[in-house]
């Protein structure tokens, strides 16, 4: 990693969680606070959605997942609780330099902040963040119409400002994997991007076949009194609510065009992976009646008291009467 | 002389000559001998002829080698010469090594040389000609084939010798796993019920055959010869038995000879007269559980005797599977009559016309050759079965794994072939010719295949040929590539066209082009591929569910689901959305209605600036006092909007809400008189210009500079050239020409496609040559920033701020 010479940084190994003496007197004591899953297999947590977050983009948008009240008496929260900040410039002229474009450039940046996980990240987006900017445009991609817009590029930046474990903070003091299974939170995290993104180019008017919503799906192992439970399929799965998650998918679904942009596997599904990949397509398709809602919302108080039509009807933002750009 | 003592000593001569040889070669090539050559001259010249006589000789050698073989001789002339002729060397001595190889072979017996005769003898045989029409003989037959029936085939069977369950019993029907009705195997119970005899198990001396040259076979061919063999099979213990088989010409395929062999005589029975079911009754012998039946590969036997004469054996010994089990090299009869008697069977007889009658000598007697040792060889195998098994344990018992597999043979049930055009099933569907083949077809040429495979077997059954004649399966899959589309190119893409297909081209013809406007929207050759496979492994599972049950109960076919159904969501989302953020608590509520007040819909802040040109700035340029009038002409723009806004399903152009200084007609009434002057430089209509012509000779204004000449010199010609254009920069055409954005058809990412190249008759071959790239799951790899220049690379501490 290049050095970071413009900031006193801290140790880049990251900063522990603080560990209380009563962990470490009563060894019953922290197996009680890890958190299960209340809800059930097809539920998934609450969506928090906003639009029109950044004053200054052209359109934005903030997605968090809010960690519901536990009745544990720990300081440290037993799930961590995504959240993300999305603000799209553009489209906007391309700069002298840039090669002539017939469409719209689409470029994505996907940045944790420095704090967004329980391992320090750095200022400088490293290959994990590149990664997920790379999915993030692949499932915009296929939703912009870029025709529209020649010799122009947008911006997305999203900005993780929370991100989600990859497990339970307390298997690291357990002696187990502490997150040796690796990346589960990554899947979370690039389904609240897709969701997000879609619903900051929503906001900034960009003309799209359809919204894109992500979902995500895995297949876990969860131990019961101590013996392995049968493997199951959950949408949505919180990683430190699940002690062994075997596979995961996240894809970036089109409802309304029954389409797939955006696909990440990660793990041994075993036969057959269909079912999962449906399962996620299920997550994302919820998600989007969540990002339908907000769009909608956000639309109608745009144009409250102006436009006649919208008053108090449910109409879509491709609605509005069509501006030829001709010049 | 003995030639292995000759061998010895010239072999030494030669080693002890050669070892010398070497050994003076190497000695003189120890010594210095440029050095000697220079010192002595007299030594060089020696040396020199030295040279000369061994080139000669290694010439003359090479010469005398290169006569028995085809090389040429390299010529020696001096040192050099041997390598720059190496090759030829090289040549000479591998043909001189591959001889000694093949002489090799042939002594330790690995090759066997012919001699003349021989090969003569066995182009000889060979070469007998076959009359090309004989008449068919099935069209003779008492019952002739009619090549169409549907439903089970019902057994020949007029009676029933040594049953154990009446012949009545056997004749019930049952539905088998695809539906249909069959007709049990009327032998069944006999077959399964049936014991090898005890003697099977013991070891005995093989009874040696009959000398083949000294006997003869009996040619039975009337009523009474078969009634005098049958008296004679009834007293032997075992009998071998053998058919001969021909189905070129006839759809189903004809028995046309049945050899039978006892210990002692053999017969050649001619199974091609009209009276040819009354063989039925060698059923006293071949369902008589006390002698025994040695055939030699009898899968197809089996079918083919209860088919054309109604027979069914009990006590089948198959040496075929007896080879196998034994592990030999060879399951062939050929290889077993090799193996046990070094008897050539000449196997080209095999594939003869068999129908011919009389039989030529070299038939009869390839057809007597395949039963008369057969008994000899099975002797040998069963004790070769009995050497090598282990009664106690079962999966050793090698004589029983033969037992068994003959009994299954025996077993085999004879099902009227019935075509199967919509899944392409069975031995004679299409399914079974495609799938072992790797071809990729257009859904077009998909169907254009299954409809002349329908066809040929349509024309094949009416006809009474096989369906080779009619056509090889080879110029199927020709036709479906090539989509003829008359009778010339039918002829020319298949080779050897039959006189049948010559005949019914035409109805080919028809064939051909029905099935390809018929596939035009036809399955794709891939998924009609997965899904048959898909109902024969369900049909498989249910075969094994009714063996396995050993019940003949019918059951509906339960095929898998090979659809799946589209997505359907099933979640329930009670109130998925949360109502508050625990990040911004009460603030963003607050702060989104203050942003929601100030948005304006005044569109035209939304729209970009029509492009600056450099007509604009040479405008600029010409009169200072330009820079004035925008200031003045925001009021009527303002005011012309807000009418626009009034009027809003109006189509409107940007030109008219960009709010430039080009003004429109309708702007320029609006204008203030004293800015005239310079309005009219940036007039756009023609008529304009002349009014304005008009207004500057009335008033009699100031004189144009000569920038502003120059600049309506230069929008004149502008607009000339705009016109001679033709459509492509006038908007307002376009503008209406543009049909809506079709959201719900916009092209999915997936299938995103470069736009139909060509079109007309150019756009079929396009399509042709070039497939359609399906989506590329790495293209974004490629994608992905590749970093900037070396100087802007995203540097330690420096955020990235946007600009815009």
């Amino acid at each position: 990693m290049i050095d970071d010479r413009r900031r006193i940084n801290p140790p880049s190994g990251g900063t522990s969680a603080p560990v209380f003496a009563r962990t470490v007197k009563e060894p019953e004591y922290l197996p009680s606070l890890r958190p299960t899953r209340e809800r059930g297999p097809n539920d998934l947590r609450k969506i928090f959605l906003q639009t029109g977050i950044v004053p200054s983009a052209s359109g934005s948008a903030y997605l968090e997942i809010p960690i519901t009240q536990s009745k544990t008496t720990s300081l440290i929260p037993p799930r961590s609780s995504l959240k993300i900040a999305c603000a799209v410039h553009g489209p906007k002229p391309l700069p002298r330099s840039a090669p002539f474009s017939p469409h719209l450039l689409l470029t994505t940046t996907v940045k944790f902040a420095p704090f967004a996980t329980r391992n320090r990240r750095g200022y400088i987006r490293d290959s994990a963040e590149r990664d997920l900017g790379v999915h993030l445009e692949t499932a915009l991609r296929g939703v912009l119409i870029g025709e529209r817009w020649p010799k122009s590029g947008v911006e997305v930046i999203v900005t993780i400002i929370e991100g989600d474990e990859d497990a339970w903070w307390g298997d690291s003091f357990e002696g187990g994997r502490g997150g040796a299974g690796g990346g589960w939170g990554l899947l979370n995290v690039l389904a609240g991007c897709i969701t997000v993104a879609s619903a900051a180019i929503a906001d900034a008017e960009i003309d799209c076949v359809d919204m894109v919503s992500g979902g995500v799906a895995a297949v876990v192992q969860d131990q019961e009194n101590g013996k392995e439970a049968s493997r199951l399929v959950v949408m949505d799965p919180c990683p430190s609510e699940h002690r062994d998650i075997l596979a995961a998918c996240v894809v970036g679904y089109l409802p309304s065009r029954d389409e797939i942009t955006e696909l990440w596997f990660k793990g041994d599904a075993g036969a057959p992976p269909e079912e999962l990949i449906e399962k996620a397509t299920h997550a994302a398709a919820a998600s989007m009646s969540v990002l339908r809602e907000v769009v909608l919302e956000a639309v109608q108080a745009k144009f409250q008291g102006q436009l006649p039509e919208f008053k108090g009807k449910s109409k879509r933002k491709n609605d509005q009467p069509d501006v030829e750009m001709t010049g | 002389m003995d030639p292995a003592a000759d061998f010895k000593s010239l072999q030494e001569t030669i080693q002890t000559a050669l070892i010398a040889t070497t050994r003076t070669a190497t000695s003189i090539s120890a010594g210095d001998i440029p050095f000697q050559r220079t010192l002595d001259p007299q030594l060089a010249s020696t040396l020199d002829t030295q040279n000369a006589r061994l080139l000669r000789l290694t010439e003359r050698l090479l010469e005398s080698v290169a006569t028995n073989s085809h090389s040429t001789t390299p010529k020696l002339p001096d040192i050099e010469s041997i390598d720059n002729n190496w090759r030829d060397v090289v040549d000479v001595l591998d043909s001189l090594l591959e001889k000694a190889d093949t002489s090799l072979d042939e002594f330790t017996g690995a090759v066997k040389r012919m001699t003349p005769a021989e090969e003569q003898g066995a182009a000889a045989s060979k070469a007998i000609v076959y009359p090309k029409h004989l008449p068919k003989p099935q069209l003779s037959f008492e019952h002739v084939p009619t090549n169409n029936e549907t439903g089970g085939f019902k057994p020949l069977l007029t009676s029933k010798p040594h049953a154990k369950v009446p012949l009545e019993e056997g004749l019930k029907t049952y539905i088998d796993a695809s539906g249909s009705e069959q007709y049990p195997h009327p032998y069944q119970v006999e077959i399964q019920s049936y014991k090898y005899p005890a003697s099977l198990y013991e070891k005995t001396e093989p009874i040696q055959y009959l000398p083949f040259e000294s006997t003869t076979a009996t040619f039975v061919d009337t009523p009474e010869a078969l009634a005098a063999m049958l008296a004679e099979l009834k007293t032997a213990k075992e009998i071998a038995i053998d058919l001969e088989h021909h189905d070129n010409r006839s759809y189903i395929g004809i028995v046309s000879l049945m050899q039978i062999s006892t210990r002692n005589k053999d017969w050649i029975i001619d199974t091609l007269k009209p009276w040819r079911r009354r063989l039925e009754c060698l059923n006293e012998v071949f369902a008589d559980p006390s002698i025994l039946k040695v055939l030699h590969g009898a899968y197809m036997d089996i079918v083919w005797l209860q088919r054309d004469l109604g027979l069914y054996i009990v006590g089948l010994f198959d040496t075929f599977h007896a080879a196998r089990t034994l592990g030999y090299p060879g399951a062939s009869l050929a290889y077993l009559l090799k193996r046990f008697i070094d008897f050539d069977a000449q196997k080209q007889y095999q594939m003869a016309d068999w129908r011919i009658r009389p039989l030529s000598p070299e038939l009869f007697d390839y057809a007597r050759a395949d039963t008369h040792f057969l008994l000899y060889v099975f002797d040998n195998m069963r004790n070769e079965l009995i050497d090598r098994s282990t009664f106690s344990n079962p999966d050793e018992d090698r004589i029983q794994t033969v037992f068994e597999k003959s009994m299954e043979t025996a077993l085999q049930r004879y099902e009227h072939p019935i075509y199967d055009a919509k899944l392409g099933l069975g031995p004679v569907g299409w399914y079974r010719l495609l799938s072992r083949t790797p071809v990729t077809y257009s859904p077009e040429q998909f169907s254009v295949f299954k409809a002349v495979h329908e066809w040929r077997d349509k024309i094949a059954r009416l006809e009474d040929e096989s369906v080779l004649f009619i056509m090889p399966n080879h110029a199927i899959f020709t036709i479906a590539r090539t989509l003829p589309e008359d009778k010339t190119s039918i002829f020319a893409a298949i080779h050897n066209v039959s006189p049948i297909v010559r005949m019914r081209a035409d109805e080919l013809v028809n064939v051909i082009s029905t099935a390809k406007a018929a596939g035009k929207d036809g399955p794709q050759l891939n998924d009609e591929l997965l899904k048959i496979e898909c109902i024969r492994k369900a049909f498989r599972r249910q075969d094994a569910a009714v063996i396995t049950n050993n019940n003949t109960v019918s059951e509906t076919p339960v095929l898998e689901n090979i659809q799946s159904n589209p997505l359907t969501i099933t979640v329930e989302t009670p109130l998925l959305r949360a109502k508050s953020s625990q990040f911004w608590g009460s603030l963003l509520s607050e702060d989104m209605r203050q942003r929601i007040k100030s948005f304006t819909s005044n569109i035209s802040l939304a729209l970009p600036l029509p492009p600056l040109t450099a007509e604009i700035f040479s405008d600029a340029t010409g009169s200072t006092l330009e820079d004035q009038t925008p200031k003045v002409e925001d009021t009527p723009a303002m005011q012309e909007e807000a009418l626009a806004e009034e009027v809003q399903d109006e189509v409107f152009t940007v030109k008219q809400k960009g709010g430039s200084r080009k003004r429109t007609a309708d702007g320029v009434t609006k204008e203030p008189a004293h800015s005239f002057s310079k309005l009219n430089i940036s007039n756009s209509g023609a008529t304009e210009e002349f009014n304005d012509d008009q207004i500057m000779l009335g008033k009699d204004d100031a004189p144009l500079s000569k920038a502003d000449k120059n600049a309506r010199r230069k929008e004149k010609k502008r607009k000339a050239a705009q016109e001679t254009s033709g459509e492509g920069l006038n908007y307002d055409d376009t503008v209406e020409d543009e049909a809506p954005f079709d959201y719900a058809n916009a092209p999915s990412v997936l299938k995103a496609q470069q736009p139909e190249k060509g079109s007309g008759r150019h756009g079929k071959t396009d399509r042709k040559k070039k497939k359609p790239q399906g989506f590329n799951p790495y293209a974004k790899m490629a994608d992905v920033p590749k970093g900037l220049a070396r100087s802007q690379r995203e540097s330690a501490g420096r955020s990235k701020t946007f600009t815009s």
